[in-house]
C-alpha cells in the first residue's frame, strides 16, 4: 500500500521504456514492480539497467543474444534484490532530507516569530509544539517531494552545434515556469511584509523585526529565482560560457584551478538555487578569479558539467592509479 | 538477519577495490567496468559469479567513493557513468596498502615454498 503511494502520480510501467527483448523487457518490469518513487525517479534505475542488457546484447552474436542477456542479468543483479536495494536507498534518502529541511525550516520558523513578537505569550511548551509541528510538516513534505517525486534531469545533446562534445546547462521550460511563479507569488509576500512595517495586511502584527525578515526571505526567492531564468553555461570540449545576471563569463577548462561545493551560508548570500560551488581560476594574466556557481537536479545536464570539472581537475593530479600501486 | 561468510566478506572487500581501480583510469559505466573487471581478473572471472554489479556501484556511491553522472551513450541511450570522488582515491590507496600488506603476509607464511618450510621445520 505505502508502496504504491510512492509511485504516485504514475505508479504504472512505463512503455517507452520497452525494447523489444522480451527477456529484457520482462526482467525490467520485474525490477520496475518493486521500486519507490515517482516514473522519473524509478527510470534512474530501470534505465541504467537497459543500458546495462542491452550493451550486453549488443556485444553477442544474434545466435548467442539470449545467452548473453541470461548471462548479464545474473551479473546485473536478482531484480527483487535490485528493487530492495533502491528502496532501502531512498528511504535512507527520505530520513536525510525529513531530518533536513525539517529542522532548518523550524529554526528559521522560531527565529522569525521568535524575535518578531509572535510568542511573546506562548509557553514554552506552545513554542516547542510549534517547533516540532513547523519540523515535522515541512520537513516531511520536502523529504517526500526530494526522495520520491524529484530526480536528476535526464542529458540532452546540444543540437544547435555541430560539436559532438557540446553541451548546454540549462533550465527546462517546467522550471522556468516555476520560477514566474515564484517572482510572482513571493512579489505578493514581499510586498505584504512592507505593508506590515505600517500594520497593515496579514502581516501587521509582528514587530519590525519580523517583517524586515520576511521581506528578506520574500526578496531572497524572488532574485533567486529571476537569476534562474537567464543562467545558462555553454560547454564545448576545451571551455565554457557562464551566462548569468552579471554577464558572460568564458573560461578554459585548463584555467580552473578548483571547483568545490561551497557551505551552506553561500547559498543565501549568492543567490543560488540549489547547491552552491566555488569556481577558481586563472584569467589570461595569471590573476586568481573566483565566483559562486548554483547547481542542482533541475539543470539539465549540471552532473555532466561537473564531471567534465572533475576530470579536468583530476588530470592535473599528482598521482594516477599505477603511480598508487608502487608504479615508476 | 542473513550474515554473510568471510569468504563473502573478503570478496565483497576485494571487489570494491577492483572497481576503485577499474575507475582510477577514468570515468566509466556498468557494462564498461564489467568488461574491464572480466579482463583484469582473466582466469578468475568466476569471482564476478557471486557479485552483483548495481548495489556494489550504488554502494559506494551512497559512501561518497563515486560520483555519478548521466550523458548520452554511444547509441543516444542515457547512459549513467562512475568516477571516483577525493574520498575514493584515497579508498583505493588505502586498500591497495591493505591488499600489499596482505599480499607480504601470504608470501612469507602461506606460500612460502615448501622447502623453505621444511628446512624451518
Amino acid at each position: 500500500m505505502i508502496r504504491t503511494l510512492l509511485r504516485l502520480p504514475s505508479p504504472k510501467w512505463e512503455n517507452e521504456l520497452a525494447t523489444g527483448i522480451e527477456s529484457v523487457d520482462a526482467y525490467l518490469r520485474r525490477i520496475d514492480s518493486g521500486l519507490v518513487g515517482a516514473k522519473s525517479v524509478r527510470r534512474l534505475t530501470l534505465l541504467e539497467a537497459k543500458d546495462f542488457l542491452l550493451e550486453a546484447a549488443e556485444h553477442a552474436s544474434t545466435e548467442q543474444q539470449e545467452q548473453a542477456i541470461d548471462a548479464a542479468t545474473k551479473t546485473f543483479g536478482d531484480p527483487d534484490d535490485l528493487a530492495r536495494h533502491q528502496r532501502s536507498e531512498r528511504y535512507r534518502m527520505f530520513r536525510r532530507s525529513a531530518l533536513s529541511f525539517g529542522l532548518s525550516f523550524a529554526v528559521l520558523m522560531f527565529i522569525i516569530n521568535y524575535f518578531g513578537g509572535l510568542m511573546t505569550e506562548a509557553s514554552w511548551f506552545g513554542i516547542i509544539g510549534m517547533f516540532v509541528f513547523h519540523a515535522v510538516f515541512f520537513g516531511t513534505f520536502m523529504g517526500l517531494w526530494m526522495t520520491f517525486c524529484f530526480a536528476q534531469s535526464l542529458p540532452v545533446s546540444d543540437q544547435a552545434t555541430e560539436q559532438a562534445d557540446a553541451f548546454v546547462v540549462f533550465y527546462p521550460r517546467s522550471s522556468i515556469v516555476a520560477a514566474w511563479l515564484l517572482i510572482v507569488g513571493f512579489s505578493i509576500y514581499s510586498l505584504m511584509a512592507i505593508l506590515g512595517f505600517a500594520g497593515i495586511g496579514l502581516f501587521g502584527a509582528g514587530n519590525v523585526f519580523f517583517n524586515l525578515m520576511l521581506l528578506a526571505l520574500g526578496l531572497w526567492l524572488v532574485i533567486t529565482a529571476a537569476a534562474c531564468l537567464c543562467f545558462k553555461i555553454h560547454v564545448t570540449e576545451s571551455d565554457f560560457v557562464i551566462q548569468s545576471w552579471r554577464g558572460l563569463t568564458r573560461i578554459s577548462f585548463n584555467q580552473v584551478s578548483s571547483f568545490t561545493q561551497a557551505s551552506e551560508w553561500y547559498m543565501v548570500f549568492a543567490l543560488v538555487m540549489g547547491r552552491a560551488f566555488r569556481l577558481q581560476w586563472l584569467d589570461e594574466k595569471g590573476r586568481e578569479k573566483s565566483m559562486i556557481v548554483g547547481l542542482n537536479g533541475e539543470l539539465k545536464n549540471a552532473d555532466r558539467f561537473q564531471a567534465l570539472l572533475d576530470q579536468a581537475l583530476e588530470s592535473r593530479k599528482q598521482y594516477t592509479g599505477a603511480e598508487l600501486k608502487g608504479a615508476p | 538477519m542473513v550474515q554473510s561468510s568471510p569468504d563473502q566478506q573478503i570478496l565483497r572487500g576485494l571487489l570494491d577495490s577492483l572497481v576503485l581501480d577499474v575507475l582510477s583510469e577514468g570515468p566509466n559505466y556498468g557494462f564498461g567496468i564489467l568488461q574491464q573487471l572480466n579482463e583484469r581478473l582473466g582466469e578468475s572471472v568466476g569471482l564476478m559469479k557471486e557479485a552483483t554489479l548495481y548495489p556494489l556501484l550504488h554502494r559506494l556511491e551512497e559512501n561518497e567513493y563515486l560520483r555519478s553522472h548521466l550523458q548520452p551513450g554511444a547509441r543516444g541511450r542515457p547512459r549513467k557513468y562512475y568516477r571516483l570522488t577525493p574520498e575514493g582515491w584515497a579508498l583505493l590507496k588505502l586498500r591497495i596498502d591493505e591488499w600489499q600488506q596482505v599480499s607480504k603476509l601470504l608470501e612469507r607464511t602461506l606460500l612460502r615454498p615448501k622447502c623453505e618450510k621444511g628446512e624451518q621445520g
